[in-house]
């Protein structure tokens, strides 16, 4: 028997259709990752601007206090006040550009920090600072009329930059925000599309991707079931068709020579009875192989069990053999082809210990590794000379040849031990790579059960 | 020739012993025919019509080591006044007309043959020619269709191994594609469904072997 591939082949088409699912996948989230860095951009440019518009807001703030309590020192014509609150003064609103000029440097990277910002606070912090010492000097002159004449005309120039300053970073905050809307609005357009076509063609080519794998997969049960049924039908007509037209000729030889060759007939119907005998016990072999590997359901201890009782139909109760059965490791299901042949092989050792050895107790064992499989059948009956059946002739004595050869087909070891009169021993070994059946927790057994029982 | 004076020499051809003995003991029994060899393939039929050359062969078509119709045409070569019977249990039109082309004189089956056989022979052996009647409507019902070229049969025999259509292409040396319209035109030459149907009825008309 051929063995099915063991290596599941998907094709190219399927391979395709795999790589472009990836693909897919990988492109739609990379589409989504860009938008949200889009996004992340807008938000980081708009923050750009709202902080250099409190920045210089607060800026405008301090200038006008600064402004206000000049004034009122100017129309208070206190020049012990005006000295000793010059100080604090200039500290207040040199460390207010220096926060502010700080908060420009920290801005987000891609902030364009407005052309007139720097110089204007580069005027505030040179030219207030000197603007006050004058004014201290001119309050302790005692000429106030000079001190408010630069408190309202040399602060102006100073107040109207800032002012003008706070107008354009204010338009450009408008401008960014309206950007931003509509950029935003795009990147929404764009994720709200990218999801749903993502997701839907993803969809489609992971449904078309399953219903291909799963058609390739029926369509590798249907060959391996034409296989089986060629097979039944090549093992029915071999055997059984066969020796029925063979017999049915004798019987006609027989017909032909009654009444008048009454004795020559019974001879002849002697041999056709014979032949018939022999026909029968063929056609149960026959039908004892198809039905293993028809029948793969339930797992190789489980038929193991059943053949056994089978075979021990053969003897009267008391004299049968006793039988044991042990399992190594956890029981798994194995692949169907390798099922046949390990139970093809059983079949053959434990045929040949209940027929043959006349043994008293037969042991089977049967080992499921991580790295392999092995059987092991033995009875401590009579045994055989290990020369004897390697000689030519005898090598098909108690099916060795079918055996190693079930073994070949499997890729697995056989060995045989026996000696006379101290039993024999029967192992076959089976590396694991493909001995287990492969599990689709997905998909119904009932599909992938074998229903090749009619020929 | 005096047909009448010697008994008809029969050699029967059939990997089968029981078919072998149940012929042969029909045989046996009748006094104007009479056995003179056995063999149980194509290549022991020839050696033994050389050596026996008998009147009649019984020739079963599937045998291993060279089959009936190969052993018809082997024989027939050497020996084209040879009579052959070719006596299957396959009804396939297609194998009945390949023993027929090869040289067979009668298509008879086993199955409904076990009274008429010693007749066959007689009739055969007197130069007359005997198709089952079964067959023979088989053979009438199909003389109209586009038989398969010999691709395709070769296509057909490995899908019925169980192939797929990669495999088939990598056996073949040729690509997917041509296997898929070799399998297309199988299809429609046959009349087939699928794959699976196409496999059945080439088994039952004889297209291709198991």
């Amino acid at each position: 028997m051929r063995i099915p591939d063991l290596n599941f082949r998907i094709g190219p088409r399927l391979t395709l259709t795999f790589a472009l699912l990836i693909a897919l996948i990988l492109g739609g989230n990379g589409l989504l990752v860009w938008q949200f860095q889009i996004a992340r951009h807008e938000t980081e440019r708009l923050t750009g601007v709202s902080e250099q518009l409190v920045a210089v807001l607060r800026l405008q703030e301090s200038l006008l206090l600064f402004h206000q309590r000049l004034d009122e020192l100017a129309q208070a014509q206190d020049v012990s006040r005006m000295v000793t609150e010059a100080e604090p003064l200039r500290r207040i609103l040199l460390e207010q550009a220096q926060r502010t000029r700080a908060a420009l440097t920290n801005m987000p990277s891609q902030t364009v920090v407005d052309p007139a910002f720097l110089p204007t606070l580069q005027a505030i912090e040179i030219t207030l600072p000197s603007q006050l010492d004058a004014m201290v000097a001119l309050a302790n002159s005692g000429d106030w009329g000079a001190v408010r004449f630069r408190v309202s005309n040399e602060l102006k120039p100073l107040e109207t930059q800032t002012t003008s300053l706070v107008n354009s970073i204010d338009q450009e905050v408008t401008q960014e925000l309206t950007l931003a809307v509509a950029n935003m609005e795009e990147v929404q357009r764009h994720i709200l599309l990218a999801i749903p076509v993502t997701a839907i063609a993803t969809f489609l080519i992971a449904a078309f991707f399953g219903w291909a794998m799963t058609r390739r997969m029926v369509e590798l049960r249907m060959e391996e079931r034409i296989d089986e049924r060629t097979r039944i039908a090549r093992e029915l007509h071999d055997t059984l068709l066969q020796s029925f037209q063979g017999l049915m000729f004798l019987l006609q030889a027989v017909r032909d020579l009654l009444p008048e060759r009454a004795t020559e007939a019974v001879e002849l119907l002697g041999t056709a009875m014979v032949r018939g005998e022999q026909a029968i016990r063929e056609g149960r072999n026959a039908v004892q192989d198809l039905r293993s590997s028809a029948d793969m359901e339930g797992d190789l201890v489980q038929k193991l069990t059943v053949l056994s009782e089978e075979l021990a139909q053969g003897y009267p109760a008391a004299s049968s053999p006793k039988f044991d059965l042990f399992v190594e490791g956890h029981a798994r299901g194995l692949n169907d082809a390798i099922l046949n042949e390990v139970y093809g092989v059983a079949r053959e050792a434990l045929t040949n210990a209940y027929r043959h050895a006349k043994a008293k107790k037969i042991e089977a064992e049967v080992t499921y590794g991580e790295s392999l499989v092995r059987l092991r059948i033995r009875d401590d009956g009579v045994g055989f000379d290990p020369n004897m059946s390697g000689r030519p002739g005898g090598s098909r004595h108690f099916g060795m040849t079918g055996m190693r050869e079930r073994a070949d087909t499997v890729g697995g070891q056989l060995i045989i031990w026996s000696q006379v009169g101290a039993g024999t021993e029967v192992e076959l070994t089976i590396p694991i790579p493909g001995a287990y059946k492969l599990s689709f927790p997905g998909l119904s057994p009932a599909l992938f059960q074998r229903r090749s029982r009619t020929p | 020739m005096n047909s009448e004076a010697r008994a008809i020499r029969v050699l029967v051809v059939d990997d089968h012993p029981l078919i072998r003995e149940g012929i042969g003991a029909l045989i046996v029994n009748q006094k104007d025919v009479q056995l003179v060899g056995v063999a149980a393939n194509g290549l022991q039929a020839v050696e033994a019509f050389r050596a026996h050359q008998p009147d009649v062969t019984l020739m079963d078509l599937q045998m291993p080591d060279m089959n009936g119709v190969d052993a018809i045409l082997a024989i027939r070569s050497e020996f084209p006044k040879a009579r052959i019977i070719a006596l299957t249990t396959y009804t396939g039109d297609v194998l009945a007309q390949r023993a027929l082309k090869a040289g067979a004189q009668a298509y008879l089956l086993k199955n409904d043959e076990r009274k008429n056989l010693l007749n066959a022979i007689r009739a055969v052996h007197a130069g007359h020619k005997e198709i089952h009647s079964h067959v023979a409507a088989e053979l009438a019902m199909h003389a109209a269709d586009d038989a398969l070229t010999a691709r395709e049969v070769e296509v057909l025999s490995s899908i019925a191994q169980g192939n797929s259509n990669k495999v088939i292409a990598d056996k073949l040396c040729i690509s997917d594609e041509t296997v898929k319209g070799h399998v297309s035109s199988i299809l429609s030459k046959l009349g087939a469904n699928d794959r699976t149907h196409a496999v059945t009825l080439a088994l039952k008309r004889g297209i291709i072997d198991l």
